[in-house]
């Protein structure tokens, strides 16, 4: 069942940084099977451990400077600081997804990576979603484990218990 | 000029906020995690506002807005939280703390700007 839930929580990462990204004013696609990429190395790679009942892990994301710096809101802007952000960002999108499945997710607190070949172990259970921009790549993958017994809901199971991106409420 | 605390461990998310603000009639000052928002709360007397991120180093900011609530002097200060937690229990509990409001990032200034000029507003 582990390579099932896997293929689900790809597929729900995946929409999310799609979604993530947009609402930074970049598009990103995902990329074509045999699609050759610029030679230029990931600039970064912010990671966010996190824990459930069910299952546990961390979600990386890499990205070289171009989409760093398009995305980027600030006006002295700090790729380390942003990356975190992000990645910070992009699971609080996933653990909404996951509340709908029953899934309760506990995030802990990103840190960002530097290296020059910075890449996914090309395993069978651990699949990397690769996006690219107008310039620049974009990479994402979770990397977890889960309870044997576990299956997560392809689809929502139950009504969101969770408020949306952007959206404010006041008391 | 009317004082507002953010709270974020992300600068660019605090840069962010300063933008929005600082443009306006804020005077804007920052805290990285919430042991040092709640430090920052105690020690400045004349904060019209704080703004708050939830999953922090530290202490996070729902650990943050119950410890500073139970002052009594902290009773009328307006807290808003910003973060990328979307979760009715979180709201709930942040709203029985005390709490005037809840924004899940990423978020549009004016929005932000629009609920910090309505709750600095005597």
């Amino acid at each position: 069942m582990t390579s099932t839930n896997k293929t689900t929580l790809d597929r729900l990462v995946a929409e999310n940084c799609l979604k993530l990204f947009a609402d930074y004013k970049l598009e990103i696609r995902a990329g074509e099977p045999g699609e050759s990429h610029a030679v230029e190395p990931f600039l970064l790679c912010g990671i966010l451990g996190f824990t459930s009942k069910q299952m546990r892990g961390a979600l990386v994301l890499a990205t070289t400077s171009e989409p760093l710096d398009r995305t980027n809101p600030a006006a002295n802007p700090s790729h380390r600081d942003w990356i975190c952000e992000l990645v910070n960002q992009l699971l609080g999108r996933v653990k909404n997804q996951m509340l709908t499945r029953g899934v309760e997710i506990f995030p802990s607190t990103p840190i960002a990576l530097r290296g020059v070949h910075l890449s996914p172990m090309l395993q069978q259970r651990l699949v990397a979603e690769l996006f690219t921009a107008e310039r620049g790549i974009v990479c994402v993958w979770m990397d977890c484990e889960f309870d044997e017994d576990f299956v997560l809901a392809e689809q929502s199971i139950c009504e969101a218990s969770a408020m949306s991106e952007g959206e404010a409420l006041m008391f | 000029m009317k004082k507002v605390l953010i709270v974020d461990d992300s600068a660019t998310v605090r840069q962010q906020v300063r933008a929005a603000l600082g443009m306006a009639e804020f005077d804007v000052v920052e805290a990285s995690d919430g042991t040092e928002g709640a430090e920052t709360i105690n020690r400045l007397t004349d904060l019209a506002a704080v703004i708050c991120d939830v999953n922090m180093p530290r202490m996070n900011g729902l650990e943050m807005l119950e410890t500073v609530k139970k002052d009594p002097k902290n009773v009328l200060l307006p807290i808003v939280m910003l973060t990328t937690e979307g979760q009715h229990e979180l709201v709930q509990r942040a709203k029985a703390a005390g709490a005037k409001g809840w924004i899940v990032k990423p978020f549009k200034p004016e929005l932000l700007l629009a609920a910090i000029r309505k709750l600095t507003t005597v």
